[in-house]
């Protein structure tokens, strides 16, 4: 759920600002374009954020799951989100030029997505949530991401966006 | 060496056909005959054979993934038109090759494990794998311009070079019903000879076939 909600945010953010010309205006900005879509990405993480954090602990009465896990579990989605929103600006930005409307992001989107929905998934059946071979899995991908996909969305904005 | 043009890549592919085509035969008959004549496995029986399909289509799928990841990259640098077209012809025979490995695995699952799926690491990260080709052929036809699709494909396929080690590894990596490696060991290979070589010459029949499939989708693109 909270995957296909920030995956529709995302891409409505980016093609509203392509279609307002917003975007051409980040181009020709005197600030490096990576900076503007981290500081995009993190401004809709943080808006997103205010939501998960009040469904989350309804959610995790509802799957009877141990309210001490709930700072863990939230670590957890909350790493994942910032990730999901970082990959959906990605996929967003490739797709943003596109001439027919046949949503393809979720596509693109899902298949990068579940490395960190197996991860996570993963870390979250160890009870204990010991620093382990997993989590550094998880956060070399989620670091990854951090990293390259501000570069990557830019570049694929200059590309496709004019 | 990045100065190739599309006619000159067509020119050599076009001199060597005629080679490409007869090995090819030569390599089914020769595959077909070494399957057919080796003994069965003493657990699996028959079965075991589809692993002849399965085995050589994952590596070319994971292969022709890669090489399409390394020609989107110098496609991208070196704004090489060749490039562009060697990755968008490399794209549906990837995912055809995909597609093989989780029909064949499926069917070869339900003989030896007694189901079709598992949401095991392998065969999800493969999926995973064909999803990305899918998403790779709809981005190549959803733009207008041939270059902006070339574009958005290529930085795709630069990104979705991320879950070629995912794939490889995810039998080291978790406890997976899929079996470990046999064949890239340190160790070495945990295969007998004849099996290793029919396994080998299947794989050769395979390589074959597909660059016979590159060199008509190359010619496809390039003419279009």
């Amino acid at each position: 759920m909270i995957f296909f909600i920030s995956l529709i945010k995302v891409e409505k953010v980016y093609a509203s600002d392509f279609s307002e010309a917003k975007l051409q205006q980040y181009i020709l900005s005197p600030f490096a374009l990576e900076i503007i879509i981290f500081v995009k990405n993190i401004m809709i993480y943080f808006n997103l954020l205010i939501l998960f954090f009040i469904f989350s602990p309804i959610i995790l009465v509802i799957l009877n799951i141990n309210l001490s896990y709930l700072f863990s579990i939230n670590i957890l989605l909350g790493l994942s989100l910032l990730s999901i929103v970082f990959i959906s600006s990605m996929t967003s930005s490739i797709t943003i030029s596109r001439n027919n409307k046949l949503s393809i992001t979720s596509v693109l989107t899902l298949p990068l997505f579940v490395p960190i929905l197996i991860f996570s998934m993963a870390i979250s059946d160890v009870i204990d949530f010991d620093i382990n071979k997993l989590y550094i899995f998880f956060l070399a991908y989620f670091l990854l991401n951090l990293a390259f996909s501000p570069l990557l969305t830019s570049f694929a904005l200059k590309k496709l966006s004019v | 060496m990045f100065a190739i043009t599309p006619q000159m890549m067509s020119n050599f592919f076009n001199s060597i056909s005629k080679f490409i085509i007869l090995l090819s035969i030569i390599l089914i008959v020769v595959a077909g005959v070494l399957i057919i004549f080796l003994e069965n496995d003493y657990y699996q029986g028959i079965s075991f054979k589809i692993m002849f399909i399965h085995v050589p289509a994952a590596w070319l799928s994971l292969m022709i993934f890669f090489s399409m990841g390394v020609s989107s990259i110098i496609g991208l640098v070196f704004k090489s038109p060749t490039s562009f077209t060697i990755s968008r012809s490399l794209s549906p025979i990837g995912l055809i090759m995909s597609i093989v490995v989780l029909i064949t695995g499926s069917i070869w699952g339900n003989l030896t494990w007694g189901t079709y799926w598992v949401w095991d690491a392998r065969l999800t990260s493969m999926l995973i794998l064909a999803f990305i080709y899918l998403g790779h052929l709809f981005l190549l036809y959803s733009f207008e311009h041939f270059q902006k699709a070339d574009f958005a494909a290529s930085i795709l396929a630069i990104i979705g070079m991320v879950n070629l080690p995912i794939v490889k590894f995810s039998v080291d990596w978790w406890t997976t019903l899929h079996q470990g490696s046999s064949v890239f060991k340190v160790s070495g290979p945990s295969m007998t000879t004849d099996y290793l070589i029919t396994l080998m010459v299947s794989f050769f029949c395979h390589f074959v076939t597909f660059i016979l499939l590159v060199y008509k989708y190359f010619l496809y693109h390039y003419r279009k």
